[in-house]
């Protein structure tokens, strides 16, 4: 199992989570976050931003499950401009549902 | 080293706090965000019995505004609902991470939808930033 930690662009949550929803991912987590990357965020004029607001989609899904899932988030999130974000993989050991207490 | 990661009702958090402490687990980070599961979000259907999970159209969602449906995107062809949920975060080397899920799960369980996930990933490495310490020692 692995954990995908996306950091998108606020205005392309709605596309992302609908076109998961969409293909069988409905659950998900998300935070409202503020990062910077190898830009340093943003100058516009004078004025300069050093963080940007971003979204922070977190889900866990099967090994196999991975490059669909990480295509379909690119896909709908991709717009060439810098800024688009980033896509972080990592291995879950375990994960219980509360409820049941079943593994996934 | 192991980090837990576990997604909790809102509500919850104090008493798993405090249960975490019983069992030596002082250390913690708490996130406050939105999360859905199976259900895709959808705790509306307990309020309002017309709202379905394949809605058509995002009138209704004004009634119960997330902040998704703030934004008022009217080209969405169905309500995006999320529920406010807390991740507790915490790194165990010490404590078993049998016992962490346990306790998580005793003070947690309501049997309800909505209960929340637990994740174990592992851990590499941990930095104690006051004292430069590095490995299980920084996290005792």
């Amino acid at each position: 199992m692995k954990m995908i930690r996306a950091i998108i662009r606020p205005e392309k949550e709605d596309d992302v989570v609908l076109a998961l929803e969409g293909a069988g991912f409905p659950a998900m987590t998300k935070a409202h976050v503020f990062g910077r990357g190898k830009q340093k965020g943003l100058q516009v004029g004078p004025v300069h931003y050093d963080l940007l607001p971003k979204v922070l989609l977190l889900l866990v899904v099967n090994d196999e499950d991975v490059h669909r899932v990480m295509s379909m988030i690119t896909d709908n999130s991709k717009t060439g401009f810098i800024g688009d974000g980033k896509i972080f993989v990592s291995e879950v050991e375990e994960a219980y549902t509360i409820r049941t207490g079943e593994g996934l | 080293m192991k980090e837990v990661m576990a997604i909790i009702r809102q509500a919850k958090v104090k008493e798993t706090l405090a249960a975490l402490v019983d069992i030596g687990v002082t250390s913690v980070t708490v996130h406050s965000l939105n999360g859905r599961g199976r259900q895709g979000g959808n705790i509306m259907e307990s309020v309002d019995p017309d709202m379905k999970t394949d809605v058509e159209c995002v009138s209704k969602i004004y009634k119960f505004p997330t902040p998704s449906s703030m934004a008022g995107d009217s080209k969405l062809t169905k309500p995006v609902l999320w529920v406010p949920k807390s991740l507790l975060n915490l790194v165990v080397s010490e404590v078993p991470v049998e016992k962490v899920l346990e306790t998580l799960s005793a003070v947690n369980r309501t049997g309800r939808c909505g209960d929340g996930k637990v994740f174990v990933l592992p851990m590499t490495d941990a930095v104690r930033i006051r004292t430069g310490e590095t490995g299980d020692e920084a996290i005792i």
